[in-house]
């Protein structure tokens, strides 16, 4: 006889199962403990690991396909246009024309040498012979001149280095190995545009595609082969790199994950190393000795709030002192489980900016913030902080702990998760309530490439609805005060401005880092925001 | 003397009926037992509550369940008891929005178009013609984005949403009814339009589609869940279960109970349902009713 089950039935074997899995499911999974942080402690950049370590005495080997995942796929393959995730993965194919090391000094690249005047007006580079592009042609002088002329078109939608590039008004070439740059004003950060600009190649770039581009051609380690279009993007060794004997590993590829499902990939050994796994995650795997976490010690990319100064209350300084005073930041490294440095100025420990005791300013002190409110005469205050939905986890829950904090003052603030496109057209056009949140980068450069670049501290117009003649002087001065003494000074000078002005404010560094196997090594970290895989290497 | 006992007895009503034998049953029994405590519950919240679902005990967060925190905290240190109480409140006023908003629209645009026919009829079935066009979460996400997130947007959305299948149960159910004696009847004594659909037909009518609210009730619970989940519904720090769900995503691995515990209650809110509407269906069954089950 035929058994039918009936409605009933099935939702009692419904109820069972579930009761049943929801058993196996309390059951106790080891837990992972943290490191603690101690009460007020900060993580300094010295407590923090910088690379993968070798095994003793190991050399690198040759040979090797590294798997690795990034959070979300390219918006566009041209090694102009920054996107996220493009350093460790577009900018494989490509070299700079110079890099810093860890203490912001240029090192040569496609540029050997170079020859700064002193009133660093004009740069002389003469660039490294017989490097050629992936294609076989020779990497000369005009390809430099092409790339500085190229970011300057509308049409390839590389705002920010433009803004850099026009900085020079002649660009000679007068031999195939040399390039001269001159400039009206002195330009002492001209070595962070160098650090930052791909040199592509000219003869593959359809210029009137602007940024959709189909082919990355550079003179990178590695030879861009493939983007699968929402899946991964395919690198393989350049045999004819200038760098004799590197890279090391045959070839590598960036794969298209979201998080949880690359760390279920790594543990299954499909993938060698994930980029910032969730930090519960991190917890667990780093004490696992089959994993290495890399965390990066100075990425350059940063987290801050941005205030309408435009509007009451938020005109008012004392109110803007009182809101960072409420902003209790060693939460936010509890929450990343001190993966995260904190700090009330944006610099990193490269930037000639950076100052540890100032960047201690604005403690955690609710007392403190209620007497600048009492101050200032302004109660009830209501401000919107909007974010960008999902681009920052931690952040926004950290945004929480902010709300809860700010209540305590009388303060409502509400956390506003927005897309992308609703974020650039509110904050652009200061169309928001109160506050904007937001990543930001070139902290650990000079001071005046975040000046020249960032929206929420570029003099006016800004996101802030900031203005203010002081702070134009000041930051005309730091993009092009050469002398080291009076930098110094007028760096010391800016920060103050900052922390009292607090238009925009530091939040934390955001932090980069990967678990990769125990197996892979040598990733180097450099000053643009990534690694530099080069070194990279896989142990059989 | 003693007055002599009625000879006719009075039928009990059927609604009451029903309602007597959906208690009576096993599966009618639970379903209430479980919407009934969780009403209660989120009733009594702040008087049942161990703590302030917002509060943030700093140094004491992704706790195991203990002693001081029954269920855990979460990953800011707020006690998960209290969340999870809490959070039935959006859950059950998104439900009972969608009941009294979009069952009443669905309930008065089907009897509307059931009795009145005609280009009324043919005007509101081809509006819901144009709604079924797009699955319901869908038009979820079109209402929210024009109205902004919040428990009472994404009860307006999914009320707007359920409007044309409750419309389109209510209407043949009417025209089954459009056509009966009683109808006419009460058409000859000169009751009006009106009278005539809203208290003849619609009482007549009525059983099924309580069979239908109280689904309609699961997936409202649902919806809300999922447009939480989504960052759509409520919003943080305000508990929802949905957004408990979500937030917990990141610790599945090592805090599980921060899904768990969210994760049990909206089950059981849902089963409760479902064996509250298998209950009542049965109760309101013609077949089972004269059979005398």
């Amino acid at each position: 006889m035929k058994r039918v089950m009936n409605r009933r039935s099935a939702l009692r074997v419904i109820g069972i199962t579930a009761g049943a899995a929801l058993v196996a499911a309390c059951t106790p999974a080891p837990q992972p403990q943290a490191p603690p942080t101690p009460a007020g402690a900060v993580p300094t950049t010295a407590a923090i690991s910088v690379s993968t370590p070798a095994p003793a005495a190991a050399q690198p080997r040759r040979g090797g396909v590294a798997q690795y995942s990034i959070q979300a796929d390219l918006s566009s393959i041209d090694g102009h246009v920054r996107t996220p995730g493009a350093v460790d993965s577009l900018w494989l194919a490509f070299d700079r024309l110079t890099t810093y090391d860890q203490q912001l000094q240029p090192q040569p690249m496609l540029a050997e040498s170079w020859d700064v005047s002193s009133d660093y007006k004009q740069v002389k580079l003469n660039l490294r012979k017989n490097v050629t592009y992936h294609t076989g042609r020779e990497f000369t002088s005009d390809d430099v001149k092409w790339n500085l002329l190229r970011v300057r078109r509308s049409d390839a939608a590389s705002g920010q280095y433009a803004n850099q590039s026009n900085w020079f008004t002649g660009i000679d070439t007068p031999d195939k190995y040399s390039v001269i740059l001159t400039s009206d004003s002195p330009r002492p950060a001209l070595f962070d545009l160098f650090e930052n600009l791909n040199m592509l190649d000219q003869q593959t770039i359809d210029i009137e595609a602007g940024p959709k581009q189909t082919k990355a051609i550079g003179t990178g380690p590695f030879v861009f082969k493939e983007w699968a279009q929402g899946d991964h993007l395919t690198f393989e060794r350049n045999p004819n790199y200038w760098d004799s004997g590197k890279p090391y590993l045959d070839g590598l590829q960036a794969n298209v994950r979201d998080i949880q499902a690359a760390t279920v990939q790594l543990e299954a050994g499909a993938l060698q190393l994930i980029r910032n796994p969730l930090v519960d995650d991190t917890a667990r795997l780093e004490q696992d000795p089959k994993y290495t976490k890399v965390l990066h010690p100075n990425p350059g990319t940063f987290f801050e709030y941005g205030l309408d100064c435009s509007k009451p209350p938020l005109d008012n300084k004392l109110v803007r002192q009182a809101l960072n005073y409420a902003l209790n930041r060693q939460r936010l490294v509890d929450i990343y489980r001190g993966n995260v440095t904190v700090g009330a100025l944006p610099w990193g420990p490269s930037s000639p900016a950076y100052d540890q005791a100032k960047n201690n300013a604005y403690a955690f002190d609710l007392d403190k913030a209620r007497s600048l409110l009492n101050q200032a005469g302004v109660s009830n205050v209501e401000v919107e902080n909007i974010i960008i939905k999902g681009s920052y986890p931690q952040q926004e829950t950290f945004l929480q702990v902010y709300q809860a904090d700010l209540a305590q003052l009388g303060v409502k603030m509400t956390p506003k998760l927005v897309d992308a496109a609703t974020w650039l057209d509110q904050a652009n056009n200061v169309k928001y309530t109160g506050m904007w949140a937001s990543g930001d980068n070139y902290s650990n450069l000079h001071p005046g490439s975040l000046f020249a670049v960032s929206p929420g501290w570029r003099v006016f117009p800004n996101n802030d609805g900031f203005q203010d003649p002081h702070w134009a002087e000041l930051v005309a001065a730091a993009n092009s005060e050469t002398d080291a003494g009076r930098q110094k000074q007028l760096y010391s000078d800016v920060n103050d401005y900052i922390l009292d002005q607090c238009f925009t404010y530091a939040v934390s560094n955001n932090p980069v880092w990967w678990i990769t196997s125990s197996k892979f090594h040598g990733l180097v970290p450099t000053l643009h925001q990534g690694f530099s895989w080069t070194n990279a290497w896989l142990e059989a | 003397m003693v007055p002599a006992a009625p000879l006719v007895r009075k039928s009990p009503n059927p609604l009451n009926a029903a309602f007597v034998r959906t208690y009576r049953n096993p599966l009618g029994f639970f379903g209430l037992l479980i919407l009934g405590l969780l009403v209660i519950g989120a009733l009594a919240a702040p008087l049942i509550s161990p703590y302030n679902p917002v509060a943030q005990h700093q140094g004491k967060e992704l706790l195991g369940p203990s002693g001081e925190f029954w269920l855990g905290t979460d990953e800011l240190g707020r006690d998960l008891l209290s969340r999870v109480i809490y959070g039935a409140r959006p859950s059950l006023v998104v439900a009972l929005m969608v009941v009294v908003i979009g069952g009443g629209l669905g309930i008065v645009a089907g009897l509307a178009a059931g009795y009145l026919g005609g280009w009324v009829n043919a005007l509101l079935m081809r509006i819901f013609d144009a709604m079924f066009a797009f699955p319901p979460i869908l038009l979820g996400f079109v209402i929210i984005a024009a109205l902004g997130p919040g428990t009472t947007q994404v009860a307006y959305a999914i009320a707007l949403a359920v409007v044309p299948s409750l419309g389109r149960v209510a209407r043949s159910l009417v025209l089954k009814e459009r056509y009966r004696d009683y109808v006419l009847a009460a058409r000859c004594t000169g009751a009006g339009t009106g009278r005539v659909m809203f208290l003849h037909v619609l009482p007549n009518a009525v059983s099924p589609m309580i069979v239908n609210l109280a689904l309609l009730m699961g997936f409202s619970v649902l919806a809300e869940a999922s447009l939480a989940f989504l960052g759509l519904g409520t919003q943080p720090p305000t508990p929802s279960w949905g957004a408990m769900l979500n937030e917990s995503r990141a610790y599945l691995r090592n805090d599980p109970w921060m899904a768990i515990c969210p994760g049990v209650v909206l089950a059981l809110l849902l089963l409760g349902l479902n064996y509250l509407a298998d209950a009542l269906r049965e109760a309101f069954d013609p077949r089972r009713v004269n059979a005398g089950f």
